[in-house]
């Protein structure tokens, strides 16, 4: 069953000011969507409703067969995702402990996760002593230890530099495929957007979803460099370009 | 290993440091004090401060103050960590209380002492404790209020929605013992050390004003001025700052073996 958002509106209570308005979208299994939107447009705020940390002024989300105990929330800063008084092994163990599914094979996957992530000799280290890409690296670790269903990226990517941002594209994109989770990516990458995503949208000016939407299936993305080197990439680009200039006037 | 050599380094002469400054300024003092006043010279001091660490009445004064500063401060730790989080259970209640708590933090602790001293009596053996507490409980309490006030900046709120999500929403109990305690507790640290080092203070202050019915190093400090036993007066200020500055280390030995990370 799709996930659907169905004529969301939010207010910040203490404003009252209107973050967004009328939002409708519906995000199939297995699909991965890239939101789009100037700063201020409500990109955040709506990963935020769909985590249900906010709740909608108005409107109401569904998620579908997904839980809200299936959901990873992958955020720009990766320290608002790991715990500084617990070192590298035990924040990656921490979900899988508190759900008490700490079994010997998602052991095993833990300890994969570190491996591919080149985090595995630093297990003892605690994230003060890790470096801004290695924190990173691990935030995503964390996020995906618990094989969520739907996962949701809010500008994850900001601020690394670009071979961890291809090795963790990479990464990210063959492990939504392996768990078969639908995730939602928030950014203002258009690379990112067009590579990771099978689908784009837009939030404009009146904080809601656009009818327009970029549909990037067509690319080969199994290898990142030849997509980016290829036509195609180059034909979403500036379509993907087009369609924002539009939006956003 | 490069930074743990520089400490120990920078920790080695810190310590050969101390004595050379409290030369320099027990020299300072002889040099203004009064000719009628017979101010002793440093070796005086130096060698009466190595005898008095032997000397059975300064042993026994030594014991009453660190017994009544560890009173004190572990009194203070729980009722003012208590306090904290059942005024902070609303945030309509802090801000109700909070104008109080400053009003009192900025009372000098003197100031309570006639209230106590009739209510218990001067001699009371209580009485040191029980006013050391007041200030000390309050200085926890605020610093603990301030790490729960803290819970509300955006980065905190992230992490403990995500706490949420990777535990499958368990519940608030929950959430306090595996986040919001690691998160408050950089706070309940400062408060616990700003309120030992008020503690001490007090506690000597409270004694040299011959409160409670023992003879602690204040009360020392004091018998000695009287006599008048300069010597000893200054061995026993430098015992006074030497039990200050191993209850600190202590705590940061504790600290640092409780908590592996730093915030």
């Amino acid at each position: 069953m799709s996930i659907l958002i169905n004529n969301v509106s939010y207010n910040y209570r203490s404003s009252n000011v209107q973050i967004l308005k009328n939002v409708n979208l519906e995000i199939k299994p297995n699909e991965t969507i890239a939101i789009l939107g100037k700063s201020g447009s409500g990109k955040s705020t709506l990963l935020n409703l769909i985590s249900d940390f906010y709740s909608p002024s108005t409107g109401k989300i569904e998620l579908g067969d997904i839980s809200n105990q299936e959901i990873a929330y992958i955020r720009q800063t990766a320290m608002e995702m790991l715990y500084p008084w617990k070192n590298v092994q035990e924040n990656i163990d921490f979900a899988l402990i508190e759900r008490k599914q700490l079994s010997s094979a998602n052991k095993i996957r833990n300890s994969e996760l570190l491996k591919i992530l080149r985090l595995k000799d630093k297990n003892k280290k605690y994230p003060n002593e890790l470096s801004g890409g290695e924190k990173k690296r691990l935030s995503f670790s964390c996020g995906l230890s618990y094989s969520p269903k739907l996962i949701l990226l809010d500008e994850a990517f900001t601020g690394i530099d670009f071979s961890l941002k291809w090795e963790l594209w990479d990464f990210l994109r063959k492990e939504i495929k392996k768990l078969s989770a639908t995730a939602v990516i928030v950014t203002h990458d258009f690379d990112e957007a067009i590579l990771l995503a099978d689908r784009i949208v837009f939030l404009n000016s009146f904080n809601s979803i656009d009818e327009i939407e970029i549909l990037t299936q067509d690319l080969n993305k199994e290898d990142i460099a030849s997509a980016i080197l290829s036509n195609k990439f180059n034909e979403l680009k500036k379509e993907t370009l087009k369609a924002y200039n539009k939006i956003n006037g | 290993m490069d930074r743990f050599k520089n400490n120990i380094k920078s920790a080695f002469f810190g310590i050969l440091l101390l004595p050379i400054l409290l030369a320099t300024f027990f020299s300072i003092l002889r040099y203004f004090s009064p000719s009628t006043i017979k101010f002793p010279t440093v070796s005086e001091i130096y060698s009466d401060f190595i005898i008095s660490l032997v000397d059975l009445e300064v042993l026994k004064a030594i014991f009453s103050t660190a017994k009544n500063v560890f009173i004190s401060v572990i009194a203070s730790i729980f009722l003012g960590t208590i306090l904290s989080f059942i005024l902070n259970i609303n945030k309509k209640l802090w801000t109700l209380v909070e104008p109080t708590v400053d009003f009192l933090r900025s009372v000098p602790i003197t100031f309570f002492i006639p209230a106590f001293a009739i209510i218990l009596g001067n001699f009371s053996p209580n009485i040191i404790w029980i006013l050391a507490v007041i200030p000390s409980t309050l200085i926890v309490l605020v610093n603990v209020a301030y790490g729960i006030k803290e819970l509300e900046k955006d980065d905190k709120q992230s992490r403990l929605h995500n706490y949420q999500l990777l535990s499958g929403n368990k519940g608030r109990w929950n959430l306090f013992r595996k986040v919001k305690i690691y998160e408050i507790l950089p706070h309940f640290i400062s408060g616990f050390k700003i309120a030992l080092s008020y503690a001490i203070v007090i506690v000597t202050v409270l004694e040299y004003m011959m409160m409670g019915d023992e003879i602690g190093l204040g009360r020392l400090v004091n018998d000695e001025m009287d006599k008048p036993n300069y010597v000893r007066v200054y061995s026993l200020i430098i015992i006074v700052g030497l039990i200050g500055y191993i209850f600190n280390i202590l705590i940061d030995k504790l600290t640092k073996s409780f908590l592996k990370y730093e915030w």
